[in-house]
């Protein structure tokens, strides 16, 4: 892990790095070149390196309640102190992308970095799914979003999305998805032997960038 | 009179009231029946449990049904336990989006007010036509001039008796709180005497919901005004009626009831629950300040409360950095009445 932290702060001085939330559209950022890092990420490897407990004070110091997600208060005390965060905390971003499909609090978090790093965000909105499918109008205000988050990256980054370069992106993901449901279906428990692969997977079956399922 | 409960803060009230139907926001009580708790992990916030826990205790079975907005993943999730454990009571979801300062927010929303116009329709068998709905709109517009008069008297108030009569108006069917509250208005209302030595420190509150009762009970006794606040369900609710989205502008009867309402609802200050490019909370608390001369701020934060205790930092610092002084209290289900009285009436006291 280290050593992927210290590549991307390699790499960030010569193309622009996004913070992203783990259910984020990556694939338009990949195809852009745009760097991508995920503060979830680093808030899970701040708990692996046992250092979460301090930080977190660090965060309370400043005002953040002691009951708010610890992978934010994690990260937020390493933003606020990245001396004493592990690999001196996270490479400062040029973008902030928050899609709020993995849960409501990374808005707060992310607004939170916003105003702590004074760079520019852009929010995602995906409306949670009580029923499935998802109505066309959902669709609609979820497609509408890509379109402007697209135009957003293109203003401030000068990079234009190429769509064969996005194409070549999504098949990649794709494949990804494909081998991370099989490697799922590799384990021998009986948990696993009997029901379907429930952590995770970012497409629902009728999404076209699901892997077909493996039966 | 069929009743239909809600929470949140960002229920299209007027929808439901033009069906006929009486909107009531389901506010916490103290009693915890312990339904919830099979639920709902202890570590959520009481708004949410209560309401939860009084529909599983059979209290609520009067509602023909419940409306919640998207705002929270507390609310997001108690609308599916809602679904599969009090099927009785109708459960209406209503997809409020999270960005207020998008093109394309303002479509999405348009559609779900038209989808949530369908399902209540479904529900008591009748339209709803767009003039039952721009008459619900007057109604509900004569309802916030009428609080908004109210906030403009708080200087004079007891604060519980300013907070009892704005939740009132969550409480109370419109039309007869309209009436009422005009009545009221037209009394001369003098300053409480207290028994409070000298000046009154003039505070504004923060944080979600309405004020809690022993909170409120606690500034008075202390001798403390509330001259202003940016509750969820506060003055904020009451700022902006339902017609063009400007604020006191007369119903535009040649426009769409449905666009009259998205345009309020994507006008009002934010909640802590919802993201808008310009706004910025922590600098309209400070304005507000300076506008109304307070002395400092409570927050009232409900324990556990994601949204509101993220913002409480920022404008915490926003504060400090102003020199204004400010409190934090937390409130839960069991209240520590005699703690938090002790703690308000220090403050109070201080700013004296």
């Amino acid at each position: 892990m280290a050593r992927y932290y210290v590549q991307r702060q390699v790499l960030a001085r010569f193309r622009p790095l996004a913070y992203v939330t783990s259910g984020a559209p990556v694939e338009i950022l990949e195809a852009m070149g745009i760097l991508t890092l995920y503060p979830e990420n680093y808030g899970a490897l701040c708990g692996a390196r046992k250092a979460s407990v301090d930080l977190c004070r660090i965060a309370e110091s400043a005002g953040y309640p002691a009951d708010l997600c610890s992978y934010a208060r994690s990260h937020i005390g390493a933003v606020m102190h990245p001396r004493d965060a592990p690999l001196r905390g996270m490479p400062r971003p040029d973008l902030l992308v928050c899609c709020n499909n993995i849960c409501g609090t990374v808005l707060k978090w992310y607004q939170a970095l916003a105003s702590l790093y004074d760079v520019p965000l852009f929010v995602i909105d995906v409306p949670f799914q009580h029923t499935t499918p998802a109505e066309d109008h959902v669709v609609a205000y979820v497609a509408d979003q890509l379109h402007e988050f697209v135009a957003w990256l293109e203003t401030h980054t000068g990079r234009r999305l190429k769509p064969d370069k996005l194409d070549a992106v999504l098949a990649r993901s794709r494949e990804a998805v494909a081998l991370c449901r099989k490697s799922w279906r590799l384990d021998s428990t009986a948990h696993h032997r009997s029901t379907r692969p429930t952590c995770s997977s970012p497409w629902p079956q009728s999404s076209p960038c699901a892997a077909p399922v493996e039966q | 009179m069929k009743t239909v409960g809600f929470l949140t803060a960002y229920v299209p009230e007027e929808l439901f009231h033009a069906a006929g139907l009486t909107p009531v926001f389901i506010f916490h009580t103290p009693e915890d029946d312990g339904h919830a708790r099979a639920h709902l992990p202890g570590f959520t916030c009481w708004i949410a449990r209560s309401a939860l826990d009084r529909a599983l205790a059979g209290k609520l079975d009067g509602l023909v049904g419940m409306a919640l907005a998207q705002t929270c993943d507390t609310m997001q999730g108690v609308a599916d336990i809602w679904r599969r454990n009090v099927s009785h009571i109708p459960l209406f979801h209503f997809g409020m989006p999270l960005r207020l300062d998008s093109p394309s927010a303002r479509q999405y929303l348009l559609a779900e007010l038209w989808s949530l116009r369908e399902r209540i329709q479904a529900l008591t068998g009748y339209p709803i036509s767009d003039d039952a709905l721009w008459k619900s709109i007057a109604v509900y517009n004569r309802t916030r001039a009428l609080v908004r008069c109210l906030y403009a008297r708080a200087p004079v108030l007891a604060p519980s008796d300013l907070y009892a009569l704005v939740r009132a108006a969550f409480r109370t069917p419109k039309e007869t709180y309209n009436e009422h509250m005009a009545q009221l208005l037209e009394q001369p209302m003098v300053l409480a005497d207290l028994g409070s030595r000298g000046k009154s420190p003039r505070v504004l509150l923060a944080g979600s919901e309405l004020a809690d009762p022993v909170l409120c009970d606690a500034i008075t006794r202390a001798g403390g005004r509330v001259v202003g606040d940016i509750l969820d369900l506060g003055e904020r609710y009451f700022a902006i009626d339902a017609a063009t989205g400007a604020q006191r502008e007369p119903t535009a009867p040649d426009q769409d009831p449905l666009k009259a309402l998205a345009n309020r609802l994507l006008a009002l200050a934010p909640t802590p629950t919802k993201h808008h490019l310009r706004s910025d909370r922590a600098a309209h608390l400070l304005s507000l300040v300076q506008e109304r001369s307070a002395d400092g701020v409570i927050f009232a934060r409900v324990k556990f409360c994601e949204p509101h205790g993220f913002d409480y930092a920022g404008m915490a610092h926003a504060l400090a950095q102003a020199g204004v002084p400010y409190l934090l209290v937390e409130l839960e289900q069991a209240s520590q009445a005699g703690q938090l009285r002790t703690r308000v009436e220090a403050f109070i006291e201080m700013l004296a």
